[in-house]
C-alpha cells in the first residue's frame, strides 16, 4: 500500500509530461521537420549555391583585377547613397566571384525607409556583374525557410518551435529515464508494429540527445534572443541599448561625413595586406563614408589557427590607424560564446566530413519526427478518444506535409537547374514551383485513400525529378562542368553525388515499401498508418 | 491541454526573464559573461518552468503554482533593485 501511495505522483507527473510531450510534438511536427529538413540541406548552403551558379557562369583561374578598379567602377555604374556602407564579399578556393551590395539612392519623399540594395556577382578576372546574386535563390530560400519560414515574423515562430522542440526533448528524456542506459540500443525488430516503431523513436532520440539539445538551444539563441535583450535594456541598462551592444562586443562606427573627398587607396592596400596572410581568411569588407575624409573600414573573417575564432579590424582610411579589434588575443565572452554556438550549429569547425554526419543526424531527427506522428495516429486510432477529422489532418500532414517537403525540395533543384539565367523573376519561379508542388502534394494526401502507395508515388517522382536534374545538368553544361573539374571547383560534383545518392535511398525505400509488387498481386490488406481508413 | 500550454510559455517566459535578471544582479562576474550565462539560462529555465507546469493536472493547479512561484521570484526581484546599485 505504502509502495503504492509512494508511486503513484510520480507515475501522475510522467503519464502527464507522455500526454503533453505526444500533443506538443505533434502540434510542432509540420514546422519541425521543415526546419529540421530545409537545415539538412542548409549545411551544404555553400555547395548547392555554386551548383546553381558556376555553371551558368564558369570562372577560369586567372589574374584577378585590383579590387579597387572593380568597386570603383560599380559606383560609376549605380547609384549608390554614399551616406550608406558598402559591403564587398571576397572570392575564396570555393567560389571564385566577388559579391558587392550596394545600397542605392532612395527615392525622393521615402528618405526614411530602407532603399534598394543591389547585390552583384561580379567575374574577378574581369570585373563584368555577370547577374544579381539573388537571381539563383535556391540556397538562399532553403536557407531562409530553415530560419524563418520566409514569412513576416518567421523568426519568432521559429525561435517557438525551437522553445517547443527543447521541451519535447527534456519531456522525452523524463519519459524515457528509467530506460535510458538500459534500453540504450534497444529495437525490437521482431515485435509488432507499435513497438518497432517505438524503439526507433527512442533510439534515435537518445543518440542524436546530444545533437538536438544543442540545436534547440542555439535556435532559441539565434531567434528568441530579443526578449532578453529588451529585458536588459528596460531593467538593467534603462533604455540605453548602445550600451547593451557594447557590452555583448558588437562595435558601432557610426560617423558622420565630414564631406571632403579622400583617394581610397589607403584602404585597398590595408585589405591585400590583411589578404596576404597565412593565419586569417578574409571573408568580407564593409566601408563605412566611401571615399570621404570620415571613411572606414571592418574587415571580417576567420582565424585560421584558433577554434572558432572570428576576427574582425576597423581601420581609418585616411591615416591607416587600426580603431578596434577582435581576435583571440582580445575578445569579448558573449560574443565569442555566440560565435561558437553558431560554429557548432552550422558545422563548420571541421572538413566536410563533419556536415555530412550533421546531414545524416539532421535526416535521423526528420524520421524521429514522422515516427513520433505515426506513434501519434496508431495509439488515437487505438483509443479512439480523437475525431476522425484530426487523425484525417494529422495523417494529411505528415504524409503530405513532411513528404511533400522533400518531393518540392527536389522540383526546386530542377527548376533552378533548367530557368535561363537572364530570365526575368527567376527567384519568384523559382518559389512558385516549391510551394505549388508542395500544396499538391499536401491536397492529394489527404484525397488519395491509398496512403502507403501515394508514399510511394512520392518518392518515385523525387527520384524521378532528381534523374531528370542531373541529366539536365550534364545536357545543358557538359563542356562548363568539364572545364570546371579542370579549374578545381568541385563542389558542384560533390552536390551531383549528393543527388545521385538520395536517387539510390529513393529507389531503396520504394523497393521496402513493397506497394507496387503487392498491387500487382491483387493484395488489399492493410494494417499501417499510412494505408488509410 | 490549451490552459496549461499558455501558462507554461507565459508563466516560463515571466519566471525565466525575472529569475535571469536576478541572477545577473547577484553574480559577481565580468559584464560580458554575466550576458552570455543570462540568455543561455534564460532558456534553460524557461524550457524547466514549462516542464513543471505541464506536470501538473489540471490548468488552475498549474496557475496556481506558477503564481506562487513568480510572486516569489518578483519579490526577490523588488529587494535586489531597490537594495543593490544601478549599473
Amino acid at each position: 500500500m505504502n509502495t503504492q501511495t509512494m508511486k503513484r505522483p510520480q507515475n501522475k507527473l510522467i503519464k502527464n509530461l507522455t500526454e503533453s510531450h505526444s500533443w506538443i510534438g505533434v502540434i510542432i511536427s509540420p514546422l519541425l521537420f521543415l526546419i529540421f529538413w530545409a537545415g539538412a540541406v542548409t549545411l551544404f548552403y555553400e555547395e548547392v549555391k555554386q551548383w546553381a551558379v558556376l555553371p551558368q557562369f564558369p570562372v577560369a583561374v586567372q589574374q584577378e583585377l585590383p579590387l579597387q578598379e572593380i568597386v570603383e567602377s560599380k559606383l560609376a555604374q549605380h547609384d549608390f547613397d554614399y551616406k550608406e556602407h558598402l559591403m564587398v564579399q571576397m572570392p575564396s578556393e570555393h567560389d571564385p566571384y566577388y559579391k558587392v551590395y550596394l545600397d542605392l539612392v532612395r527615392e525622393e519623399g521615402k528618405e526614411d525607409e530602407h532603399g534598394e540594395v543591389v547585390s552583384l556577382l561580379i567575374d574577378p578576372n574581369t570585373g563584368v556583374s555577370v547577374a544579381d546574386k539573388e537571381d539563383f535563390f535556391l540556397g538562399d530560400f532553403l536557407y531562409q525557410l530553415h530560419y524563418n519560414l520566409n514569412l513576416p515574423g518567421g523568426t519568432y515562430l521559429v525561435g517557438i518551435i525551437s522553445l517547443f522542440f527543447l521541451f519535447a526533448l527534456v519531456s522525452g528524456v523524463f519519459i524515457h529515464a528509467k530506460k535510458f542506459f538500459k534500453h540504450f540500443f534497444l529495437y525490437r525488430h521482431d515485435k509488432n508494429r507499435r513497438d518497432k516503431l517505438l524503439d526507433l523513436h527512442n533510439v534515435v532520440g537518445v543518440m542524436t540527445l546530444p545533437f538536438t539539445l544543442m540545436y534547440a538551444i542555439s535556435g532559441l539563441v539565434f531567434n528568441l534572443a530579443i526578449i532578453y535583450q529588451i529585458a536588459f535594456v528596460v531593467f538593467i541598462y534603462q533604455g540605453d541599448q548602445d550600451t547593451l551592444f557594447k557590452d555583448a562586443g558588437f562595435t558601432l562606427f557610426d560617423e558622420p561625413q565630414i564631406e571632403k573627398t579622400i583617394d581610397m587607396s589607403g584602404a585597398y592596400q590595408i585589405i591585400d595586406e590583411v589578404r596576404a596572410r597565412d593565419d586569417f581568411h578574409l571573408r568580407n569588407v564593409i566601408f563605412y563614408n566611401y571615399g570621404d575624409e570620415a571613411a572606414i573600414i571592418q574587415l571580417r573573417g576567420n582565424d585560421l589557427v584558433n577554434f572558432s575564432q572570428k576576427d574582425e579590424f576597423f581601420y581609418r582610411v585616411k591615416t591607416g590607424e587600426l580603431l578596434n579589434k577582435t581576435d583571440i588575443s582580445n575578445y569579448n565572452v558573449f560574443r565569442k560564446g555566440r560565435e561558437i554556438i553558431a560554429t557548432l550549429h552550422f558545422g563548420d569547425f571541421a572538413g566536410v566530413d563533419v556536415r555530412v554526419l550533421y546531414f545524416i543526424l539532421s535526416l535521423a531527427i526528420c524520421a524521429m519526427i514522422v515516427i513520433g506522428n505515426m506513434l501519434w495516429l496508431d495509439k488515437r486510432v487505438l483509443q479512439q478518444n480523437v475525431t476522425q477529422r484530426s487523425i484525417s489532418i494529422i495523417r494529411g500532414l505528415t504524409l503530405g506535409g513532411c513528404g511533400g517537403l522533400v518531393l518540392a525540395t527536389a522540383v526546386a533543384f530542377f527548376i533552378e537547374r533548367v530557368l535561363p539565367a537572364t530570365m526575368l523573376n527567376r527567384a519568384d519561379w523559382l518559389v512558385y514551383s516549391f510551394v505549388g508542388s508542395l500544396l499538391l502534394a499536401m491536397v492529394l494526401a489527404y484525397i488519395v485513400d491509398d496512403k502507403k502507395r501515394y508514399l510511394a508515388q512520392m518518392i518515385l517522382a523525387t527520384v524521378v525529378i532528381l534523374a531528370v536534374t542531373l541529366v539536365a545538368d550534364w545536357i545543358l553544361f557538359g563542356a562548363q562542368l568539364i572545364q570546371l573539374w579542370q579549374s578545381g571547383f568541385q563542389s558542384v560534383f560533390a552536390v551531383e553525388v549528393g543527388l545521385l545518392l538520395f536517387i539510390c535511398l529513393g529507389l531503396w525505400v520504394v523497393k521496402k515499401l513493397n506497394v507496387f509488387k503487392r498491387l500487382q498481386a491483387n493484395n488489399v490488406a492493410s494494417t499501417g498508418v499510412f494505408e488509410g481508413s | 491541454m490549451w490552459p496549461k500550454s499558455i501558462i507554461a510559455f507565459l508563466g516560463g517566459l515571466l519566471l525565466s526573464v525575472s529569475i535571469m535578471l536576478s541572477l545577473y544582479l547577484l553574480l559577481p562576474l565580468a559584464i560580458d559573461i554575466k550576458l552570455l550565462l543570462g540568455l543561455l539560462s534564460g532558456f534553460l529555465i524557461w524550457v524547466a518552468v514549462m516542464v513543471y507546469c505541464y506536470s501538473f493536472n489540471n490548468g488552475k493547479a498549474v496557475a496556481v503554482a506558477c503564481g506562487k512561484l513568480l510572486m516569489l521570484s518578483l519579490l526577490v526581484n523588488a529587494v535586489l533593485f531597490w537594495t543593490l546599485p544601478p549599473l
